[in-house]
């Protein structure tokens, strides 16, 4: 698990990222407030770095958390958070909340069998800010999303769910799985990354039966950021990127 | 008073169950049996219940801090 490290000076209005090597390629980290993508296609660790970032905030600097899972079970992230050296249930600083277990229990179409999904999250995360607090929300993920809204507009839909996620006030990271290998689309409709303030990419380079991940930061608003793809390494002492 | 009891709880439910929160107060009255006219006793047996859902729906801190809520929403109501 990582330990408590001597923080460097954490630049003002900005949330560090703790991936060690990243925060200095983006001007100390992510501008407060941002809604950010973290794609990726399957197994490229998006969820991994987004409770990653979320908990060492919590672990550095006192930041409190939502992370909210729509797909997968709580008790399963949790032990795969584990396998990586995390551990969700040492303390409600990020608090994992499965909505995978409400959608089994209740079903997909709600209370009044028409739920707005995307107003719901927003609601949801509204309400968990004003009783117990949050600066970061997690939502894992767009794909699981989009499974239980019916678009009729999906840009101006968007456009209004990117809206209401800012004015929580708080940074969000939206995982986002990329689906064609040969394109960098980074969200189903292709719009999300103009609407985002930010986009992570995760990228798996398979060559030669092996697989290495490189992390990029392909768009981050209000900051000078490198665009290059960084090798990521992922071990028991936290997330690091190699310079180059 | 029961109703404004209700809605005092489902509002302190709302950060772990969003517009499920109605739905998942009214199955645990189900559960544990809530008649028409519940008693403080009732309410704390129905608090204990929601305790436990909110524990696989968050975890066991988050639902604790939840259940010092929601106690002291009975209390107060009492």
């Amino acid at each position: 698990m990582p330990e408590l490290v001597q923080a460097t000076a954490t630049a003002p209005g900005r949330i560090r990222t703790w991936v060690t090597n990243l925060d200095e390629t983006m001007e100390g980290g992510i501008p407060k407030g941002s809604v950010v993508l973290v794609c990726g296609r399957p197994g490229s660790l998006k969820s991994s770095l987004t409770y990653y970032i979320m908990y060492m905030q919590a672990l550095q600097e006192g930041r409190r958390s939502i992370y909210l899972t729509l797909e997968q079970s709580r008790p399963s992230f949790a032990r795969h958070l584990a396998h990586i050296g995390l551990n969700p249930e040492a303390s409600d600083e990020v608090a994992i909340l499965d909505l995978s277990t409400l959608r089994k229990t209740f079903g997909d179409a709600g209370p009044k069998g028409d739920t707005n999904w995307l107003n719901a999250i927003i609601g949801q995360a509204a309400s968990y800010k004003q009783l117990f607090g949050c600066e970061i929300v997690g939502i894992d993920s767009m794909s699981a999303l989009y499974s239980l809204h019916e678009f009729q507009n999906p840009r101006r839909e968007l456009f209004h769910f990117f809206e209401g996620l800012r004015t929580l006030g708080v940074t969000v990271f939206l995982v986002s799985e990329m689906y064609d290998p040969s394109k960098d689309i980074f969200a189903r409709y292709e719009v999300e990354d103009f609407l985002a303030d930010g986009v992570l990419h995760l990228k798996v380079d398979r060559n030669n039966g092996q697989s290495n991940l490189y992390l990029g930061i392909v768009k981050m608003r209000e900051t000078r950021h490198s665009r290059d793809y960084f090798p990521l390494i992922v071990d028991a002492s936290g997330f690091e990127v190699v310079p180059h | 008073m029961t109703g404004e009891i209700d809605g005092r709880i489902v509002e302190y439910m709302k950060p772990l169950f969003g517009e499920f929160a109605g739905n998942a107060l009214q199955q645990q009255k189900a559960k544990v049996g809530i008649g028409d006219q519940p008693t403080r006793a009732d309410y704390m047996r129905l608090v204990e219940s929601i305790r436990s859902m909110c524990a696989d729906v968050a975890g066991d801190i988050v639902a604790a801090k939840v259940y010092a809520g929601l106690v002291t929403i009975v209390r107060e109501a009492a």
